[in-house]
């Protein structure tokens, strides 16, 4: 059994590899050497980015929260994110410079400070209201793009709708090079913290009896999801609900323990957007679907699955 | 010859969502069994948080094994007591056999994995938690539950048990089982503190008794002392006869 997550692991990397090298080539354009790679080449590495950035902050809020819901889009992280990115670029920046980039991790960082503060009273973090903060949050938030959006040339800000719902069709090499130092970082981060993770289980109290610093480590998951989402938020828009499926399902196959779980969501995270992107701009083609749009028509249902089990095994909610 | 594994000395505490506490003044001695109780809202688990430096003192120190709880690192600590509280939900179906081992952590790097599977095997064992070592821990009754935690706690091999309602949620052949253990705990030299509701049962196999009423402590001494008509009374604020 304990070999399980390796061997899942592996099998994981190649079919990444496979769908990675499949995409390059997919589609009805010509797959010429440069279509290849100054189009498709960037929006694939772009997709590994966000896949595992959003898959694996989903399993840092979870476990640092111990909130089976939460998710950066839900609680409002990227929200906030976006709003930081276009704020940063309707002052004068331009996307995918180390100025939006920044304007997205604070953005980030004020949302989820917002939210995780409203939602840890007494010391035990509340599984709804976080999702309530986070609600108010996204609305704030979003108003906000919306307005700033309105009032600025709408070339330079872009559109509410990619901000809403993603997209990966304006990533260029520039755009992942200012990404992925933000999510490698955070993924380092991460990598260093699955055994507190696990204890944190036990809720506040009785992991901080047995040694663990439950606010350090709190800290810097926190940190961690901000790295791991606000700049491909800026980058690529909101997509909803990677962060939330992914480490569900993963522990539904491996089971909880923080450290296979951290590798292996990573890698379905990537897989999930690898193949979501790629059917976005195969299936209506030449339409793009929005990326986002897809993953919030499977994935809101599925949440529904999870508030009601999630309901249940905490006996109900008042 | 006995001395003090647990010191508060003139400690007050307040806080927002806990009982306040004032003037307390209790010491266990190492090897013994001491019970808190009194009426709900009396600040018994307030106490408790005091003791396991889940809350400050305001005022006043609290001592383990001769040292101030509150110089003392969170590893430290975790050498020196081990806390159950009341809360058992885990947030994530773990194994049995995870959470117990959890037990363990604050030992990691001093003891190998050999002896920490030793340990492990022995109190998971002595709780009846063979059977259901590989089951979700969410998937747990309340009483399977509560053993599991208690387990973890034993695991973790601390001179002093801090428990917070131990026996809730156990049925009545687990209140048993559970007060042979701490006393064979307290019989090889460990101390063990216990807020419970059910004085009748753990009053008179105690060492010590800690009444508490309204944040004090009212009385506090042998279960003889303690444990009668007129103190108890006095203390739940209703007639109750012992």
């Amino acid at each position: 059994m304990r070999s399980r997550p390796a061997a899942l692991a592996v099998i994981l990397l190649l079919i990444v590899i496979a769908i990675a090298i499949g995409a390059l080539y997919i589609g009805v354009a010509d797959t010429t050497t440069s279509i290849i790679w100054n189009i498709r080449g960037p929006r694939v590495v772009m997709a590994i980015l966000i896949g595992s950035g959003l898959a694996l902050a989903g399993v840092l809020m979870q476990g640092s929260l111990s909130n089976p819901l939460a998710d950066p889009a839900l609680v409002g992280v990227s929200a906030g994110a976006a709003l930081g990115g276009v704020a940063a670029v309707s002052l004068g920046a331009s996307f995918n410079t180390a100025f939006s980039a920044l304007g997205a991790c604070a953005g980030g960082a004020i949302a989820l400070a917002v939210v995780t503060s409203i939602s840890i009273r007494n010391r035990v973090p509340e599984v709804v209201t976080l999702l309530l903060a986070g609600v108010a949050v996204t609305a704030f938030a979003g108003a906000l793009l919306t307005v700033l959006v309105s009032v600025s040339d709408s070339t330079a800000t872009r559109s509410v709708t990619f901000w809403s719902t993603g997209s990966l069709s304006l990533t260029t090499w520039a755009a992942v090079l200012t990404v992925a130092p933000f999510v490698i970082v955070g993924a380092g981060i991460s990598a260093t913290m699955a055994n507190s993770l696990d204890v944190l289980s036990l809720g506040d109290r009785a992991a901080n009896a047995l040694g663990v610093n439950v606010s350090a480590v709190r800290y810097r998951a926190l940190i961690a999801v901000v790295l791991l989402v606000s700049v491909g938020v800026s980058s690529v828009g909101v997509i909803a609900f990677v962060g939330l499926l992914v480490p569900h399902a993963v522990r539904m196959v491996i089971g909880p323990r923080h450290g296979p779980l951290l590798l292996i969501s990573a890698l379905a995270g990537t897989l999930l957007i690898l193949v979501t992107d790629t059917a976005s701009r195969v299936v209506a083609n030449p339409i793009e679907v929005p990326i986002g749009a897809i993953t919030a028509v499977v994935g809101a249902p599925i949440f529904f699955i999870l508030i009601r089990r999630t309901r249940a095994s905490q006996g109900g909610w008042a | 010859m006995t001395f003090p594994i647990l010191d508060l000395i003139d400690v007050s505490a307040r806080s927002k969502e806990l009982i306040r506490l004032h003037a307390i003044n209790v010491s266990v001695q190492a090897g013994s069994l001491a019970c808190i109780i009194g009426p709900n809202g009396s600040g018994k688990s307030t106490l408790l948080a005091l003791m396991a430096a889940d809350l400050a003192p305001t005022t006043g120190r609290v001592m383990l094994a001769g040292q101030d709880l509150s110089k003392m690192t969170l590893g430290e600590r975790a050498k020196q007591r081990a806390v159950l509280t009341q809360e058992t939900t885990v947030s994530f179906p773990f194994t049995v056999r995870d959470v117990v081992e959890w037990g363990r952590i604050p030992w990691l790097g001093t003891t190998t994995s050999a002896e920490n599977n030793e340990i492990v095997a022995e109190v998971m064992t002595q709780l009846k938690l063979d059977e259901l070592a590989n089951r979700p821990v969410t998937s747990l009754s309340g009483g399977e539950r509560k053993r599991v935690h208690i387990a973890r706690v034993l695991v973790q091999k601390a001179p002093l048990l801090l428990l917070d309602e131990a026996d809730s949620d156990l049925d009545l052949i687990g209140r048993q089982e559970l007060d042979h253990l701490l006393l064979q705990q307290v019989k090889s030299g460990g101390s063990v503190v216990v807020v419970t509701h059910d004085a009748r049962r753990v009053g008179p196999i105690s060492d010590q008794v800690i009444l508490m009423s309204a944040g004090r402590v009212h009385t506090v001494g042998k279960p003889s002392e303690v444990l009668t008509t007129d103190s108890l009374s006095s203390a739940f604020g209703s007639p109750l006869k012992w």
